[in-house]
């Protein structure tokens, strides 16, 4: 690769190479208050140009690594950025065997965390987003990760993907543009803009939290709280997984210890106004002492 | 083992206790069965099924009859339809879980 960088989030190192030079310049950015210095990756991500002749004329992105896709489509070079980090959660939904991997979003006070769990589109993302500007610890958007050993949470927080009217609501929210990456129109996800955590929760993202309550967001949904039992709990977890199976039985020790540890809901909410306060409410409603 | 010879009913028994994982998770059973790596969520009577052959002991092989009379102090077996014998209701359960891996079949049947 003729160009690359190192860039560490949370516990995972990666490596990342390019046939250009702008997606590199770009990644240096965007993680400038992540650790870049070269270390001795988890992981390695290429950029690579589809073909020799791509790399000049319309040039394509193909991403290539420890792990792939055969049918991802090249994306193209504009959208770099989200070839790479779609590449970066490849590479951890695939071959991260450390933790049990949740794709949850989650953020903590007092040292104990929040995890919200759903599907695409159901708004974890933007409301842990959200959460990390009002007063709460960003610990991820994308992956939780349970250490099997000690229950814990250990933070992984990537930059957060906002995608489409997300975009406009955190622009309203964080009032610092400098925080934003560029806007990437057009691409397979809708428009995307990434947005830099605050750095104290960059600075903290080694720093482990013990969990304390999981949620079940759904945004655009009339007002509603809905206790969730510890089996369905399980369920949807193994299915939130990504190597809830390559563990095994440390996996199946990590999430039947962390279902029957917490309590559990599913809240419907119609906007991220209204996600934060029912967050809030449930936080103090669980006596969850939030220590400083 | 050898059954009488007249015998046709099929013999069930626990495994050894080092190949089930069971954790109650809710109103559930999950059960981590070891020598597959499968995670299985069960509702009762599925998991006092196992308990009671494991009270057998591993190895010990009971038919539905047998694993009937240990739990019908517990139970009230009831099939689909209320004319079908518990016992063959019963029977059909352990198949199932025969069939799942959770629990031994006997080669002499």
């Amino acid at each position: 690769m003729r160009h690359s960088c190192f860039i560490t989030v949370g516990p995972a190192r990666f490596r990342i190479g390019s046939d250009w030079r702008a997606p590199i310049d770009l990644l240096r950015s965007l993680y400038r208050d992540y650790p870049l210095e070269q270390v001795v990756p988890d992981f390695t991500v290429r950029l690579q140009a589809t073909s020799a002749l791509r790399r000049w004329i319309r040039p394509a992105v193909s991403i290539a690594g420890d792990f792939t896709l055969p049918d991802a489509a090249p994306l193209p070079l504009s959208q770099a950025l989200l070839a790479a980090e779609m590449a970066m959660n490849l590479q951890m939904a695939l071959g991260w065997r450390r933790h049990l991997l949740l794709h949850a979003s989650a953020v903590s006070r007092g040292g104990r965390a929040v995890i919200m769990t759903g599907v695409s589109g159901a708004g974890k993302s933007t409301l842990s987003a959200l959460l990390g500007e009002r007063g709460w610890r960003f610990l991820g958007d994308e992956f939780v990760l349970l250490d099997p050993d000690s229950g814990m949470i250990v933070p992984f927080p990537r930059p957060v993907s906002l995608k489409n009217a997300a975009i406009a609501a955190m622009e309203h929210e964080v009032d610092d543009d400098d925080r934003f990456g560029p806007v990437l129109r057009d691409t397979p996800k809708g428009t995307i803009r990434h947005l830099r955590p605050r750095t104290e929760a960059i600075g903290l993202m080694t720093r482990e939290t013990q969990p304390a309550l999981l949620l079940f967001p759904r945004f655009g949904e009339p007002r509603a709280v809905r206790r969730v039992d510890e089996a369905e709990c399980f369920v949807r977890l193994t299915q939130a997984s990504t190597n809830y199976v390559a563990l095994g039985e440390r996996g199946f020790d990590a999430l039947t210890h962390f279902v029957r540890s917490i309590p559990a809901r599913a809240i419907d909410y119609t906007d991220g106004e209204e996600g934060v306060e029912m967050v809030e409410r449930l936080w103090s409603e669980q006596g969850v002492k939030a220590a400083a | 083992m050898l059954g009488p010879r007249n015998m046709v009913a099929a013999r069930y028994a626990a495994l050894p206790a080092a190949a089930l994982k069971r954790v109650q998770v809710g109103g559930l059973e999950a059960i981590y069965h070891l020598p597959s790596g499968i995670t299985h969520l069960l509702a009762e009577p599925v998991p006092d099924l196992l308990d009671a052959l494991a009270r057998l002991g591993p190895g010990r092989f009971a038919d539905a009859a047998e694993v009937l009379q240990l739990i019908a102090d517990r139970f009230d077996i009831e099939g689909d339809d209320p004319a079908e014998p518990h016992e063959a209701v019963l029977a059909e359960r352990l198949a199932e879980l025969a069939a799942l891996g959770l629990i031994a079949i006997s080669p002499d049947k």
